[in-house]
Order: C-alpha cells, then sequence, then structure tokens
C-alpha cells in the first residue's frame, strides 16, 4: 500500500527559533503511526502543518501522492493536545455543528452521532451544556467528533490524557477496530508504553530535526545491544565460573527459587556458544534476547543529537 | 450549507437566544425614552415638597408669590420675627425660611434651609419675585401692558437652505443621535466580537475549528454574525420606540387638545409632498405658528433629505462596525484572556473616543477644518461624518470618506487576519507590538 502522508524536507521557522528544520517521513496508508520527540521538539508544528493549521516555510507534504489542498481537510480528523469546547454550548449541538464545519448534511451528522451516544453510553447528555460535563465526559465527546466524518487519517496528539484506564481502554478498543477498517492514525505521545502497545512505525522529532524513523520492531532488534537473559536453577558462583570472562554478567538476581542472569553477548561469540558455556553449570530453565524498550531508545536517541551540556 | 454561514449563524443564534440579548432589547428604547425625559421627571418629583416659609418684613409680597410645582409658598409666619421662625424650622429637612428684610428697594432676600432646595427652587423664587416687583414699578411709572406688550419684540430667524426650512439645532439633534447610536453600536458588538475571540481561544476549541475552516473565514463568520445581530438589536429599537413614542406621543396628544395644532397639522397633510417646504408651507406655518416655539417639527422633517440620512447611517453604522470589529478581533486573538486585552484596546479606541469628543465642535461648527478632516479620515469617519450629513455635506468629500473607509476596511481585514491566525495559536507569551508586525509576514 502506498503512503497516505509524505512530508518532504519540511521547514518552519518562527521569529525567534526554528519549530522544524528540514524534516521528512512518510507515513504508510492502513497503520498507526507515532510521532515522538521531547517537548518542544516540534511535533506540534508537524501536526499543524499537516492539518494546513499553518504553512511550512519550504518543503511540501502530499496527501496520497497529491499536493495537500484545503479540500483535504475533511478526509483529515484532528484531536488536539490542547482541547476544549464551546462551555455554553449543550452537547450535541455542538457535536452537530463541528461535524457539518467537517462537511457532514445535517441529517447524517445527526444519524452517527445519535450512534455514537449509544455506543459510548452518554445518550443523556446530548440536552447538557458542556460546562456541566467531567474533563473526561467531555474528552469522550471530543474524540466522537474527531472519528465522526469517518475520517481516511486521524492525527491524535496526546489522546489518552485527561482519560481514566477504563476509558483508555475503551479508547484504545476503537483505534484498533478504526484500524481494521483501514484508517491511518497519526498517534503524537509522551507515553512510551503505549507507542509499543499500538504504533506499527515511528518517527522521533528532536531539536527540530527528525533524528529516526522506521518500523517499532525493526527499531527495537537495530538498538539491541547483544544483551541476554537466563533463568536458571544452581549455584550463582558455579555460573560466573563457568561464564570465565568470555561473557559480560551485567547483574545478577534471585527470583523465587531460581536466579536471573543478565548476559552481554560479545562480538565473535553467539548466543549458542553461550549456552554451551552455561550447561555444565545449572540447570537452565528460560533464555531470551533483551529488546530495549521504546523508552530506552527515544533517551538514548535524544542524547546522542543533543549536544553534550 | 457553506461553512462560513454555518459560523455565521451558530454566533448569530447563541446570541440571539441569550436572555441578555432580549433584555438590551427592551430595555435600549425604555432607556433612551428615559434619557429623554428624565430631566423633567426628575424636576417634577424633587421639587413638590419644598415648602417655602414667607417672612416678609415689607408687608408687600405676603401671599402675592404663587405656589407653583417646584415651590409651596407658607404665609402662616409672615409677621414673626425671622430669628424665631428660622429657631421653629431649622430641624425640617423640606422647609425653607424666605426672609424678605426691610429695605428701600427689595435687592437681596435670603433663604434659609437645612439642606440645600435646589437650583430651580431658587430661580422660581427669583423669576416670580423679579416679575411681580417689574409689574409693579412699571404700574408706578403709568406705563400699561399694552404699551409693553407693543414694545417687545420676538425676532425669529428662519433658517432656509436651498429653498428648505433648515434648523441648526434640529440639525444638530439629528446628527448627535445618529453618530451617538453609531458609536455605541460599535463599541459594544466589536467589543463582543474580541470577547468571543477570546472566548474561543482560551476554550482551546479553536484548533478544532481551524482544522476545518480557514482562520479567515471563522473571524469573518464572527463579524458578520454578531453585526448582524446587532443589526436585529438595533431593528427591534427601531420598531419597539416607534411604537412606545407614537403610544406615548398620542396619549399626550389626547391630553392636550389643541384646536390650532390640529389645524395645523391638517393643513401640512393637505399640502402635496412634491412642495418640499416651498413658500405656501413657510406662509402656513408663519400663519398657523405665529407664536409656537416649536417651530413646526413636520416642516423640519420634510425638509430633511431622509435617503441621504438614512442610506448614510446604515453606510457608517456596518462600514464602521466592520472596520472595529476586524481590529478588535485581531487584538483578541493575540492575548490569552480578556483582562490582558488593556494593552492593545487603547490604540484601537482611541480614534472612537476621540471622535465622541470632537463631535460636540463638529455639530457647532460643521464645516470647520476639524470637522472635515475627522469626517474624512476612516477610523473616526463613521461618527464624524455622520454628525455633519443632516447639515449637507458637500459631495467630493462623502465620496472621499467612503471609498477610504471602504478601502480601510480591506485594509484592517487583512491585517487582522494576518494577525488572528498566528495569534490563535499562541499560549502563555506577552505579546509585544514588535512580535505582532512579525505576525504579519509568517508563511
Amino acid at each position: 500500500m502506498g503512503n497516505i502522508i509524505t512530508a518532504k524536507n519540511i521547514v518552519k521557522r518562527y521569529s525567534s527559533h526554528v519549530a522544524l528544520n528540514d524534516v521528512s517521513f512518510h507515513v504508510p496508508e492502513g497503520i498507526i503511526y507515532g510521532l515522538l520527540g521531547p517537548n518542544g521538539a516540534g511535533k506540534t508544528s508537524m501536526i499543524r502543518i499537516i492539518n494546513q493549521i499553518t504553512a511550512p516555510d519550504s518543503g511540501e507534504v502530499l496527501f496520497k501522492d497529491e499536493k495537500l489542498t484545503p479540500r483535504h481537510a475533511e478526509l483529515i480528523g484532528y484531536l488536539p493536545e490542547e482541547r476544549g469546547l464551546y462551555k455554553k454550548m449543550k452537547v450535541g449541538e455542538q457535536a452537530l455543528y463541528l461535524a457539518r464545519l467537517k462537511g457532514m448534511s445535517k441529517a447524517d451528522a445527526e444519524a452517527k452521532l445519535k450512534a455514537w451516544f449509544i455506543k459510548f453510553d452518554i445518550k443523556e447528555w446530548w440536552d447538557k451544556k458542556v460546562e456541566d460535563l467531567s474533563k473526561g465526559m467531555a474528552q469522550k465527546v471530543q474524540f466522537i467528533v474527531t472519528v465522526l466524518h469517518e475520517p481516511k487519517l486521524l492525527i491524535l496528539d496526546e489522546p489518552f490524557s485527561g482519560f481514566d484506564p477504563i476509558n483508555v481502554e475503551i479508547i484504545k478498543g476503537e483505534l484498533h477496530r478504526l484500524k481494521k477498517e483501514g484508517v491511518t492514525i497519526i498517534l503524537s505521545t509522551h507515553n512510551m508504553a503505549s507507542v509499543e502497545e499500538l504504533c506499527d512505525n515511528i518517527t522521533l522529532i528532536n531539536q527540530s530535526k527528525a533524528v529516526l524513523e522506521g518500523n517499532v520492531n525493526e527499531l527495537r532488534h537495530s538498538f539491541k545491544e547483544h544483551n541476554w537473559q537466563v533463568k536458571f536453577k544452581g549455584d550463582d558462583n558455579a555460573v560466573k565460573t563457568a561464564l570465565n570472562g568470555k561473557f559480560e554478567l551485567l547483574d545478577l538476581t534471585p527470583e523465587n527459587n531460581l536466579s536471573v542472569a543478565r548476559i552481554k553477548i560479545p562480538e565473535g561469540q553467539n548466543s549458542n556458544n553461550l549456552i554451551t558455556a552455561l550447561l555444565p553449570s545449572c540447570s537452565i530453565m528460560g533464555f531470551s534476547e533483551i529488546l530495549p524498550s521504546m523508552s530506552e531508545i527515544f533517551i538514548s536517541a535524544v542524547k546522542r543529537t543533543n549536544p553534550t551540556k | 450549507m457553506s461553512k462560513i454561514s454555518l459560523i455565521i449563524q451558530r454566533e448569530y443564534v447563541t446570541r440571539v437566544r441569550k436572555k441578555s440579548f432580549l433584555i438590551i432589547s427592551i430595555l435600549g428604547p425604555l432607556l433612551f425614552i428615559g434619557i429623554r425625559f428624565a430631566p423633567r421627571l426628575i424636576v417634577a418629583s424633587r421639587s413638590e415638597h419644598q415648602r417655602v416659609v414667607v417672612v416678609d418684613e415689607t408687608k408687600t409680597l405676603c401671599g402675592v408669590l404663587e405656589s407653583n410645582a417646584t415651590v409651596n409658598y407658607d404665609y402662616g409666619y409672615c409677621n414673626i420675627d425671622v430669628n424665631s421662625v428660622k429657631k421653629i424650622f431649622a430641624d425640617s429637612g423640606h422647609v425653607s425660611v424666605l426672609y424678605i428684610p426691610k429695605t428701600e428697594q427689595i435687592m437681596e432676600v435670603k433663604l434659609f434651609s437645612k439642606s440645600d432646595p435646589g437650583d430651580d427652587v431658587v430661580s422660581s423664587i427669583e423669576y416670580q419675585m423679579n416679575n411681580i416687583l417689574e409689574k409693579a414699578k412699571m404700574k408706578a411709572e403709568n406705563l400699561d401692558q399694552a404699551m409693553i406688550d407693543k414694545v417687545k419684540s420676538h425676532v425669529k430667524v428662519k433658517d432656509i437652505v436651498n429653498n428648505k426650512i433648515a434648523n441648526a439645532g434640529y440639525n444638530a439633534g439629528l446628527g448627535y443621535a445618529c453618530s451617538f447610536l453609531i458609536y455605541i453600536f460599535i463599541f459594544l458588538y466589536s467589543m463582543q466580537v474580541m470577547r468571543g475571540v477570546t472566548e474561543e481561544k482560551t476554550n482551546r476549541i479553536v484548533e478544532v475549528i481551524i482544522s476545518s475552516v480557514r482562520p479567515f473565514q471563522l473571524m469573518m463568520g464572527k463579524v458578520i454574525g454578531v453585526g448582524l445581530v446587532g443589526l436585529t438589536q438595533f431593528l427591534i429599537w427601531v420598531i419597539l420606540g416607534f411604537a412606545v413614542f407614537s403610544v406615548g406621543s398620542s396619549y399626550i396628544q389626547s391630553k392636550e387638545i389643541d384646536p390650532k395644532n390640529a389645524l395645523t397639522e391638517q393643513t401640512y397633510k393637505m399640502g402635496a409632498p412634491e412642495q418640499n417646504g416651498s413658500i405656501t408651507t413657510v406662509n402656513t406655518s408663519n400663519l398657523d405658528a405665529a407664536n409656537d416655539t416649536d417651530d413646526g417639527l413636520d416642516n423640519m422633517l420634510r425638509a430633511t433629505n431622509w435617503p441621504l440620512v438614512v442610506g448614510g447611517f446604515l453606510f457608517y453604522f456596518l462600514g464602521g462596525y466592520m472596520l472595529y470589529s476586524a481590529l478588535f478581533a485581531a487584538v483578541g486573538s493575540a492575548v490569552d484572556q480578556e483582562t490582558e486585552t488593556q494593552q492593545f484596546m487603547l490604540p484601537v479606541t482611541m480614534p472612537l473616543i476621540l471622535s465622541i469628543v470632537v463631535m460636540g465642535s463638529i455639530i457647532t461648527n460643521p464645516h470647520s477644518t476639524v470637522a472635515v478632516w475627522f469626517s474624512i479620515i476612516p477610523l473616526t469617519a463613521p461618527v464624524a461624518m455622520m454628525a455633519r450629513i443632516p447639515f449637507g455635506v458637500p459631495i467630493w468629500q462623502l465620496g472621499l470618506s467612503m471609498v477610504l473607509l471602504i478601502a480601510a476596511i480591506f485594509g484592517a481585514v487583512w491585517l487582522a487576519g494576518r494577525i488572528y491566525r498566528v495569534g490563535l495559536l499562541m499560549y502563555g507569551k506577552k505579546v509585544t507590538y514588535k512580535e505582532l508586525g512579525k505576525w504579519l509576514f509568517y508563511k
């Protein structure tokens, strides 16, 4: 499948700083794509450019190989990080208004809204004013409004903030369902656990530049440091002797009545050699490679690109 | 339905449905009527109770001064010593003691009160005393009333401009009313635009909306929507005001049936409308209203160039609103909270306030240099030009003023649009003028 979004050499300058400096990436259709980066890295600037809220100083964004134009706005659903609703307006009326701004007809919007309100069990809120809703309730309404017009591309900026764990699960379920239906989702978040859980591909933006792009699994493999975890039953000292300086023991901790060792395999050696070395000294109960978490990759990539202070 | 009309519709409906809209719609005309009649009512209500106890050592005025709406004379203490009378009423709030000392000629009298009885009471007493004393003196000099009436002269200037009866006072009133309405309207509704913009920004709904529509559409939708609210309000005022006025005046007419007035009105109605205040009309008005101080309001209403006044009013009413509401929208977008708007408000409101300040001088001298310039510069033109229109304005000045205003509206809308689209997304930053300047050139 092709790319739904292609960003080419995007540059965005503000009076005091450069928000995006020659950023390029592409988002394949039908996946969940993570847009990551520390605060102030330029994620929101990038998202606003895709939403045509601002324009880049140079570079271009393609939507399915077409240059982005205002009529694409109806194909995109956007949930900004800083989101709100008109406080004095009634929930149903407001949702209808926002849906119609996305180009839906009144009847269509009303029918679909009613279905969503039943699905999320918030039917009785229709005639309530927004100021009477809790923050979590308002977030639900905002999510509905974002997806109501059945966009091909969904852009969610920190979608889980402000939700309780139960509602986070509901939203995650909806995201999986939407992905199955072929919707592409761009997710900007600081929550690395949800990136590992949800995202297929990511781009990491740091200091206005894209410093890392690719498939989450591939990235984790490429960042691996050949560390392995061995669970065994036996004498700790015998194991230490067996490693015999050929393998580096990172740490050793007891777990229930087993021991867990983390061992680094140096270049020139492989996992089979490690097993062979260990076999005489203990009985191996578990053996697995340790892949770095997205959080570790994030931190190491950010550290690598930041000048040492 | 296009997106901008959706926005206009929302802005309009949410505002018109508010209770405050209904309240202002009803209270507005009442307020105007209140301002018009309040002075009379206040005078009438306040002076009813002012009791004036007369102590007259000259014995000439005792029982002569007549009680009226303002003063209620009490002659029960006329011949008692002033100091003891003063003592009796020392603690009475609404009683004054009028002391007329014995002198050759009454030159000065004294009014003792616990609390100030006010100008009206004092001048009413002065007026009556002077009248009575004058008449007494004339009688003493053997002048009779017929002679005095003959000597008195009543010259009235009939102001005739382009063969139409004009009246500077009436024109001033019309100009003042129209300009003041425009001023109020611009202020009231431009502020609403500003407040709406800041509200959307602080609510953080704005980013969702401008991912669907362009910031410019949102801004114009708001400006137009709020403008329509204002127009609706104004229409309600006109209709309500007209209704109240006609009910009120028919009530007044039924109370004071004046055959001469009725006749005058009939004469006017019979006269063909094309006559436009020609000589015949002037004559009838001279005949019928020989000692009419009001100068025939009907006549002047006919003399006014209504299409010009109404057209001008609508043009400057809407044009002025467009110009200022765009600027106010920009101000609203540049700040995070309504309280921070102050710093940018001053330069925007300055010309408007200035034009209301010089309005007095414009009305007294509608063709002065100041009046001409103020009515041509777009930021002051809506108020200043409207004040001049009833007096008649050279066509080139009117044309120039209108063309410049339209150009200024385009300029202001462009400028505001540039600031608006950047300002909407700027949070937590204290914005300076320098920064605003840079925003104009962002892509």
